[in-house]
């Protein structure tokens, strides 16, 4: 109940800023049409086919990227870093009897649903037009485990950044940081490119590292380019980044409380 | 019984010193000079279950510090910190549960929601069973008068107002230990006297025990009982405020209206002329010579009106900080 409350009054907040969640969309939408337009002239100059990908799936692949770029990224980093570390508003978290964590995360919650929403809209918008040129999985077993990939890829996520969003403890300005890791997600996570067209080493690094289990791996997913068992193994793989993460949030956090001294205030 | 114990506590800062100019910098990314800020430099006291008492000192005291350690937001560098039998920096969500925290300078409510929906999370978080709610809310309301503006959004909301619904946001779960830091801070005075008179009424309806830090010695003169006196993050006085009047001030001021012009020559062997019109005058006079000075002038002049008055309370207490 405290939950759904909290979850309720972030909704309402989040319909308050619905043009915010709009443009953030279109800031998912943008690069990833600059990259699919690109990757139409590699393929259209390839003969209609690149390592196995084509017309078709490469088109696909960037409308879901801004479907799962606007619903599983939290952009919650900056938030915590900024507004709650630098300028003292955790200390209206701490007071309360209960995890800091999890309020945040019913917050992020409703965010990520609209822009999500806007983003299935857009695509809406182009199967409509383009019809012929979209491929998505049509196994209900496979868009079940899918779905599943997708609410882990945001958990995985979320848990990333909230660690990352605690480095403020330490650091004066974490700007940098993010933005280093903001690129390693663009690269490793599969926005500029699939990770199977990256060349080998960095494909290989794009499969170790957890960024791709965030982007990459929910949108072949439900494009349906994987087996049960690959599946399977994706899902393994998020739960155990998700387990490494909060497990180094809780040690960051227990740390990082030590030296909070709520300023601002 | 004790609601609050805080044994030697300490609260060190660690402060990087930087040599001024260019140079400075330079020299500052090979090594860096670090000093430890004592904020809160071995401090003890205890507070009795619903006692109003006024923390003051100048800015940089160690007030706030004291009470940040005391709500649980700071971790102490040492000695021993007990609320209500619970260690604060342990979050424990029962001991939660029965305090709150109000800044003067930060809000809780949801900036782009009415209040009422922020009150509406809070009953939630802090499990308030609905008819206690409705009761709480409907008695704070009426206490501050902010029935009409429960469903306005905040943001709309002038600062009083919003102070009005920050406080009631806090004491909907009714707190047994309430801190206050600069309840009044920006309010104009008639804000300021309501915020006071509702605060004065909380604590007596309700009996909670409240800890309150504000710049305005009015609040504190209108409020406390005891007060304690912070300043380079130490004590400098915990005891009554009327007390701190006697200990401190060795002075009384004689107020007297003369039934005609009289020279100030004539007054100044008396004592101190602080203020003087021709027709009337303010003496200070050394506290153990007052009643004496007071039967000399009336037997050397016609007197309409004669006071002995202490202090103003800010004078005394600027005394203190500055050790006159």
């Amino acid at each position: 109940m405290k939950a759904w409350r909290i979850f309720l009054l972030s909704f309402q907040h989040v319909l308050e800023n619905r043009s915010r969640s709009f443009i953030w969309v279109l800031y998912v939408l943008l690069p990833a049409v600059v990259f699919m337009l690109f990757w139409i002239g590699v393929v259209k100059s390839s003969g209609g086919d690149v390592s196995g990908w084509n017309f078709s799936t490469i088109t696909s692949y960037y409308f879901l990227l801004t479907v799962l770029g606007s619903t599983v990224i939290a952009h919650i980093e900056e938030d915590v870093a900024e507004e709650d570390i630098r300028l003292g508003e955790l200390t209206n978290y701490l007071m309360k009897p209960f995890s800091y964590f999890w309020t945040k995360f019913l917050e992020e919650t409703p965010w990520r649903l609209i822009q999500g929403a806007f983003g299935v809209l857009i695509v809406i918008a182009f199967i409509f037009i383009f019809g012929n040129f979209f491929t998505l999985a049509s196994s209900p077993l496979v868009i079940v485990l899918a779905l599943l990939i997708m609410v882990l890829a945001y958990m995985l996520c979320f848990t990333f950044k909230m660690s990352l969003g605690l480095s403020a403890f330490w650091l004066t300005d974490s700007r940098g940081l993010f933005q280093i890791l903001e690129v390693l997600l663009l690269i490793f996570g599969g926005f500029v490119v699939p990770i199977t067209l990256l060349p080998e080493a960095f494909s290989k690094i794009a499969q170790v590292l957890p960024f791709s289990y965030i982007v990459y791996y929910p949108i072949v997913a439900i494009q349906g380019n994987l087996s049960i068992t690959q599946m399977l193994t994706v899902i393994f793989a998020q739960l155990a980044w998700i387990f490494v993460f909060y497990l180094v949030y809780k040690v960051v956090w227990s740390e990082g409380r030590r030296k909070y001294t709520a300023m601002g205030q | 019984m004790k609601v609050i114990s805080v044994r030697n506590l300490k609260k060190n800062y660690k402060a990087y010193q930087k040599e001024p100019g260019f140079a400075g910098s330079v020299k500052s990314l090979f090594s860096r000079k670090y000093e430890q800020v004592a904020a809160v430099d071995d401090i003890s006291f205890e507070i009795e279950e619903g006692e109003l008492i006024g923390f003051i000192g100048p800015n940089g005291a160690g007030k706030t510090t004291t009470l940040k350690c005391l709500s649980g937001l700071l971790y102490p560098s040492s000695g021993h910190v007990d609320v209500l039998g619970f260690s604060p920096w342990k979050r424990n969500n029962k001991f939660l549960k029965q305090i709150s925290l109000v800044m003067g300078q930060k809000n809780q409510l949801w900036w782009d929601l009415p209040p009422i929906e922020s009150f509406l999370l809070n009953k939630e978080i802090y499990e308030i069973p609905g008819d206690k709610f409705k009761e709480m809310l409907s008695e704070l309301s009426e206490l501050l008068e902010i029935e009409d503006i429960l469903r306005v959004q905040v943001r709309k909301l002038s600062l009083g107002q919003r102070m009005k619904c920050e406080l009631v946001a806090a004491l909907l779960h009714s707190p047994r230990v309430l801190f206050l830091d600069e309840p009044t801070i920006g309010l104009d005075v008639v804000m300021q006297k309501k915020l006071r008179d509702f605060i004065k009424e909380y604590n007596k309806r309700f009996g909670s025990t409240i800890i309150l830090t504000s710049h305005y010695m009015e609040d504190v003169r209108q409020l406390c009982e005891r007060i304690i006196i912070i300043d380079h993050g130490k004590i400098l006085y915990d005891g009554k405020l009327s007390d701190v009047v006697r200990r401190y001030s060795k002075e009384k001021l004689i107020k007297v209206i003369f039934n005609q012009k009289v020279k100030p020559e004539a007054i100044e062997p008396f004592g101190k002329i602080n203020e003087f019109d021709g027709q009337s005058a303010t003496i200070v006079i050394p506290r153990s010579k007052a009643p004496e000075a007071v039967a000399a002038i009336l037997k050397k002049f016609s007197v309409d009106d004669i006071n002995i008055e202490e202090p103003a309370i800010e004078e005394i207490i600027r005394d203190v900080f500055t050790k006159k």
